[in-house]
């Protein structure tokens, strides 16, 4: 009696969720972002400080297209429509790396709540100073083999970064309230999973072309593939 | 050694007093402090920082138009006189200073307000910006200076100097000419020219010039300058920390240790 008993305990518990399971949207995005404007060269800036280390010039690359596939990249896709339950944060901080002069990966995107942990690589000194809009998120002198430094990001939206000791260096940081978002790659190639069906708004922000939207309809199951075109004249103050 | 001692002990006793008897005298935040508040502000502080505290005050066409600093805008920007890590809001003690204590060379001292108007002051400063309701500032840990410091305290601070690269900024003798500040580099968050602090000349320090202040300011920063906070270089080397300390008092000629 017991035996049987228990087993109908455990299938009365894991019923239900295993219904939930097979509710689960399974949806997933795919897609390319393309740009039919001009494949810039970059602007050539000279270089003020520790120029035995980050050369004498710097190239700015401010729009960066793939001349095969004509992708976009660091474009950042998110879905805000998409209506799934919560789950937990990522545990892994989002990493900002001062390499070479640059910051690595120039656009970085995560939740709120998640850490962002600054290291620097480099054999001189960075001064790693993000921003949003008049608010200073953090302002750190980063030495080089210096600890990481760790902070929350605690508001949704876009993060400027700079560094104050070398004035060419930029980076930005997004934060959503969603895990619904992902980066074009430099092929201009992006993906976001945990989509349930029906019509959604995608939104493509870049940090130079500004912000578009455009409507697609995920199916209930599977993978639907799109290819966005940026336009030409977005106005690029548009955020 | 004896006298320093003794003034040093005389300071901390004093500084407790002060602060004990102005929490004493704090009214309770409500409507009616935050209305008295907007009263006295209206009086003392609209004309720099603006009828809808925006930092746009009639008298701010002469005070940082052209440089920096602008008057604050309590409504969204960030602090830069504070005791908590970089990208945190001030204290409320933090706020009672600097009005105290006014900014040398651009806020005047209130000290013509008793400290009751002062905090109602504070409690509408703080109703201007919707973050004070939604974050707890807490400040950093601010260990009283080694009443015996380290033998070669001053030589470790020249070190820390050069390794913290402060010379960028302030220059080699810490007169504010270093290269960044003198080629104009130096920006505010409004986008200001702004120059480096001139560490020889302590009347100028906008975050005062005690060893407790310039601890404060080395671990926290400036927000909305590009001086960055150290607190992360000097986690667990606070007695590093108070040798750049003692060196930058030399620099003025301060009994540094």
């Amino acid at each position: 009696m017991k035996p049987i008993l228990l087993t109908v305990t455990l299938c009365v518990m894991l019923g239900p969720s295993a219904l939930l399971r097979a509710e689960s949207p399974m949806s997933t995005l795919v897609g390319r972002i393309t740009y039919p404007g001009p494949i810039e060269s970059g602007q050539v800036v000279a270089v003020t400080r520790d120029s035995s280390f980050c050369g004498t010039t710097t190239a700015i690359h401010t729009v960066t297209v793939n001349a095969k596939t004509r992708g976009l990249q660091g474009a950042v896709v998110s879905i805000d429509d998409n209506t799934v339950p919560a789950t937990d944060l990522p545990r892994r901080p989002l990493v900002l790396t001062n390499t070479r002069c640059a910051f690595s990966p120039r656009i970085v995107v995560g939740e709120v709540g998640q850490q962002l942990e600054i290291r620097n690589d480099d054999p001189v000194m960075h001064n790693t100073h993000i921003s949003m809009g008049p608010r200073t998120f953090v302002n750190v002198a980063m030495i080089p083999a210096s600890r990481p430094v760790e902070k929350p990001l605690k508001q949704p939206g876009i993060y400027l970064v700079q560094c104050d000791a070398h004035k060419f260096m930029r980076a930005t940081v997004v934060a959503f309230t969603h895990p619904f978002f992902s980066v074009t790659d430099d092929t201009g190639a992006f993906q976001i999973a945990q989509l349930t069906p029906g019509e959604h708004l995608v939104t493509v922000w870049h940090d130079t072309l500004g912000t578009f939207q455009q409507r697609v309809t995920i199916p209930a199951r599977g993978e639907v593939t799109i290819t966005i075109e940026y336009p030409a004249h977005v106005d690029a103050n548009k955020k | 050694m004896h006298r320093r001692v003794l003034r040093y002990l005389a300071i901390l006793m004093v500084t407790g007093f002060c602060a004990t008897t102005a929490q004493a005298l704090r009214p309770k935040d409500g409507r009616d402090t935050i209305t008295e508040g907007h009263r006295i502000y209206d009086r003392a502080c609209v004309w720099c920082h603006g009828t809808e505290g925006k930092g746009d005050g009639p008298s701010g066409w002469s005070i940082g138009r052209y440089a920096a600093p602008r008057p604050r805008d309590f409504t969204a920007e960030s602090y830069k006189l504070r005791s908590t890590p970089s990208g945190e809001l001030p204290t409320d003690q933090d706020l009672f200073r600097t009005i105290t204590q006014g900014i040398p060379g651009f806020m005047p001292s209130y000290r013509s307000l008793n400290e009751q108007e002062r905090w109602q002051v504070i409690a509408y400063l703080k109703s201007l910006n919707p973050a004070f309701e939604q974050e707890q500032p807490t400040p950093i840990v601010l260990p009283s200076p080694p009443l015996f410091p380290s033998g070669n305290g001053i030589t470790n601070g020249r070190a820390l100097y050069a390794k913290y690269e402060c010379r960028t900024c302030h220059g080699d003798n810490g007169a504010g000419d270093g290269p960044e500040s003198k080629a104009g580099h130096l920006r505010d968050a409004h986008n200001l020219p702004i120059t480096a602090t001139d560490l020889t000349d302590p009347s100028s320090f906008k975050n005062g010039a005690t060893p407790h202040d310039l601890y404060r300011s080395i671990m926290t920063g400036l927000d909305g300058t590009p001086m960055p906070a150290y607190a992360d270089q000097f986690a667990g080397q606070e007695e590093a920390a108070w040798d750049l300390v003692w060196y930058l008092q030399s620099l003025s000629g301060q009994p540094g240790r």
